[in-house]
């Protein structure tokens, strides 16, 4: 699970970024995360979904308005959110960056969780989504910097996954 | 009803600077030829186009927000009511087209979604936690509801029970693709608002 004090790191990381408007699905590994942003009021929009398309969409109508954006899930929710992710970024370039935890990732204790990385970093690049692995907490804020800028320069999704090493 | 003739009387009640989000089908070309402009999204998708709305709406909460969807798209996001019945975008009213057809298909009979039997989008909307949710069958109801709808500020879903009968006159056709209609959109709230949002590159 996400140590609290990365859950901050993030956190402080999107504040600083201008991020307004949040979505996310709750999930095991990066709980702390939830929970502080349910309690933050530094966004303008902290929004829980029952859905990761729905995030995903919901995020996409953030950006266009004006506010930047990012939906936070486990990468089982890449699987659910890719209708959207595709019919929002292929044909109209609208970028959403999002947030995912490494389920199944390679030490997985968990036989229900393997088939969450089997399909992620496929489907990621099936959607020719750029993503980055965080592996390192030294990494996470310019990994989370990058990815809001890379994503509005080639006005297309990106993707963060934290990996094992984060989610001690 | 007519879908267009609602369209028509849904465009005499708006001020002008509202922001339109536009689903797939035959309703795009009928809102761009009653309703031209930078100020509509087009989406051109289903099961995107509610969710879009409220991330636009909640972004913008100055601003009025209209989302024109469909039976057949509602019902392939129905996460997006839970969301509206939690956060209730007050700058925000969703009309549902509701021709309990997947009428793109152009098939006749029309191939039903599921609406055409026992499902009801407004009162699932409803018990979602959208107080402001009804079904209309009259042009009537109709008029009265957008009046109410934009002249208050609150949350209101509307499932508009129209037939398939064609347009009254010859429709413009949109010829911007999803690109070039983004950026329309974009650059228009830009100016509208006075903001940047795609910014020029730092290095020429």
């Amino acid at each position: 699970m996400l140590e609290e004090k990365d859950a901050r790191l993030i956190l402080k990381t999107l504040e600083e970024e201008e991020v307004k408007i949040i979505t996310f699905l709750p999930e095991s590994m990066l709980k702390p995360l939830y929970t502080y942003l349910l309690e933050s009021n530094s966004f303008e929009k902290v929004i829980p979904v029952p859905n990761e398309s729905t995030g995903i969409t919901i995020a996409a109508g953030a950006w266009m308005g004006g506010k930047r954006s990012v939906m936070i899930m486990e990468n089982s929710g890449l699987r659910v959110a890719s209708e959207a992710l595709a019919r929002l970024g292929l044909p109209l370039q609208i970028p959403v960056v999002f947030f995912m935890s490494y389920r199944g990732d390679f030490g997985e204790e968990n036989w229900w969780g393997i088939n969450h990385a089997v399909t992620m970093e496929p489907m990621l690049k099936a959607l020719r989504i750029p993503y980055k692995v965080v592996r390192e907490r030294k990494a996470i804020s310019s990994t989370i910097k990058w990815a809001l800028t890379h994503a509005e320069t080639s006005m297309y999704h990106t993707a963060i996954i934290f990996g094992r090493e984060i989610l001690k | 009803m007519n879908r267009f003739k609602c369209m028509e009387i849904l465009n005499n009640f708006l001020a002008g600077d509202e922001l339109v989000v536009i689903s797939l089908g035959e309703m795009v070309d009928e809102w761009y030829t009653v309703r031209p402009g930078d100020g509509n999204l087009f989406v051109g998708a289903l099961g995107c186009n509610t969710g879009v709305a409220i991330g636009l709406a909640c972004a913008l909460p100055h601003r009025k927000v209209i989302c024109l969807d469909s039976d057949g798209s509602m019902l392939l996001d129905l996460g997006c009511l839970p969301v509206l019945g939690n956060e209730r975008p007050p700058n925000l009213t969703v009309i549902v087209w509701d021709n309990e057809s997947y009428g793109s298909l152009y098939t006749d009979p029309p191939l039903p979604t599921s609406t055409r039997k026992n499902v009801d989008l407004a009162k699932m909307a409803a018990g979602a936690g959208v107080p402001q949710s009804i079904t209309v069958r009259s042009y009537d109801q109709f008029e009265e509801r957008i009046k109410k709808a934009l002249n208050h500020n609150e949350l209101n879903v509307i499932v508009v029970k129209h037939d398939m009968s064609p347009p009254e006159r010859e429709l413009n056709r949109k010829r911007t693709d999803g690109v070039e209609d983004k950026f329309n959109f974009l650059r228009y709230i830009e100016r509208s608002e006075n903001i940047q949002i795609k910014g020029p590159c730092p290095q020429l």
